[in-house]
């Protein structure tokens, strides 16, 4: 998710804050929101090269990094919405296998998108021939798109997630 | 032994190992009880653990099988023991890893005495049409081309006949069997030293010297089997080998098919012993 502002002077930090889980709460792409002179838009699937790093609502980071990308011109290019081709880092899968986003049938999956993930934390299983390959995440950043479906088969290579 | 029961011991295992897998192994953790033995190395590995390292438990708590699946194993009635190794490869040159385990397991079992070992794919023991073990491979890549490998391996000892009521499928444990009957600790030892070796060789040579041992032991080669796939569809054909790289071959009727993952039972009808 990434956040871009035409004025961070005023908007209170607390208030952004609110709306960025707002939004990854609702599931909903996009929100923009005018105050005035000040506008808010907040992406789950931006490109905008903010500093996502900072963006989780329980870092000490949070409050103090410059969350808020800097004022930009009205010509700039709107960020892709969800569903259009992925950016960011993408996890491609290590082996031929079976894709499962759960560790066990009915259970909760590893991660969903929108989701912040660190380095290290599992994303899913790739299972072949009974042995089940733990995929971790080699970057820490949030998930923008799961590139593959769940049960499915997967290629050596081909892109499972992607992460920004 | 056969009265009373066989707990395991770490100097009695150390004992069973051969003087190379004992030089090797880096460390023992002995559980009497324990959620699970792959998970417990799993963690560690995250931890930093390095292989081989084995662990061994009376009983799990929550052993797990394939997906979900329970791996039920009443108090000191098995062998529920995991090894975690250490390849320098990627996830991508382990395929076939678990077969090559299967086929060391039947001979090392063999060599206890057992007879007629069978391998059903991709990698469970069965003896005399019923399950007598399986394993279950867990891995982690780093991306620096490191692969911690846990394999689990459960093995039916003695089974106290009324515990395992709940089990679906047909089982047999090795005291029904035509085995030299051999403390659990020894047992252990000996396909512990099986397994070390194993990897060993494979992380070199792959599946191709383990191929011709397993094709042996094929217990779906010319039977009529069923593979459900995850989506609910079932595969209807005959066994019809490996391929080299240890995917499933499966006649369809004119058609061979290759299979790398998929619930595989035998057909209603089928003859179950063989």
């Amino acid at each position: 998710m990434t956040v871009n502002s035409h004025e961070s002077g005023a908007m209170d930090i607390r208030k952004i804050k609110k709306l960025i889980e707002l939004v990854e709460a609702s599931g909903i792409a996009e929100i923009e929101i005018r105050e005035g002179e000040e506008l808010i838009r907040i992406s789950r699937a931006s490109t905008v090269a903010a500093p996502l790093t900072m963006l989780s609502g329980t870092s000490p980071a949070y409050a103090q990094a410059p969350m808020i990308a800097a004022p930009t011109a009205g010509n700039q290019p709107e960020p892709p919405r969800g569903g259009q081709t992925p950016s960011g880092h993408i996890v491609t899968s290590p082996m031929v296998g079976t894709f499962y986003r759960a560790p066990s049938p009915g259970s909760k999956p590893f991660v969903e998108i929108g989701q912040r993930v660190e380095k290290g934390e599992t994303l899913c299983i790739i299972e072949a021939m009974k042995m089940l390959n733990q995929i971790d995440s080699d970057q820490s950043g949030v998930i923008q798109s799961i590139l593959a479906e769940n049960g499915q088969p997967v290629e050596f290579g081909q892109s499972l997630f992607a992460i920004v | 032994m056969h009265n009373g029961l066989d707990l395991l011991d770490e100097s009695a295992l150390r004992a069973a190992l051969d003087p190379q897998a004992l030089a090797s192994l880096r460390g023992i953790h002995l559980a009497r009880e324990i959620p699970s033995t792959n998970q417990y190395l799993l963690d560690s590995a995250r931890q930093g653990l390095h292989g081989p390292y084995a662990c061994l438990a009376e009983y799990q708590t929550m052993g797990r099988g394939r997906r979900g699946n329970v791996w039920v194993s009443p108090f000191a009635s098995g062998l529920c023991m995991s090894l975690l190794w250490r390849f320098e490869r990627d996830p991508r040159h382990l395929a076939g890893l678990s077969l090559a385990i299967g086929v060391t397991l039947a001979e090392s079992l063999e060599s206890c005495g057992v007879q007629g070992i069978a391998l059903k794919w991709p990698n469970d023991l069965y003896w005399s049409g019923r399950k007598l073990g399986g394993l279950l491979i867990e891995l982690v890549a780093q991306p620096n081309g490191i692969t911690h490998c846990v394999i689990g391996i459960g093995i039916n000892v003695r089974v106290p006949v009324t515990t395992l009521d709940a089990v679906e499928q047909p089982w047999v444990d090795l005291a029904s069997t035509d085995w030299n009957p051999l403390p659990r600790s020894h047992l252990a030892g000996r396909l512990l030293s099986g397994v070390l070796h194993t990897v060993e060789h494979f992380e070199t040579a792959g599946l191709a010297p383990f191929l011709q041992a397993w094709r042996d032991r094929d217990w779906l080669l010319g039977q009529s089997v069923c593979i459900e796939q995850l989506d609910g569809t079932v595969l209807e054909g005959i066994g019809a080998g490996i391929e080299d790289d240890g995917t499933l071959r499966l006649d369809t009727g004119g058609q061979t098919v290759s299979i790398v993952n998929g619930h595989v039972r035998l057909s209603q009808n089928a003859t179950q012993l063989r």
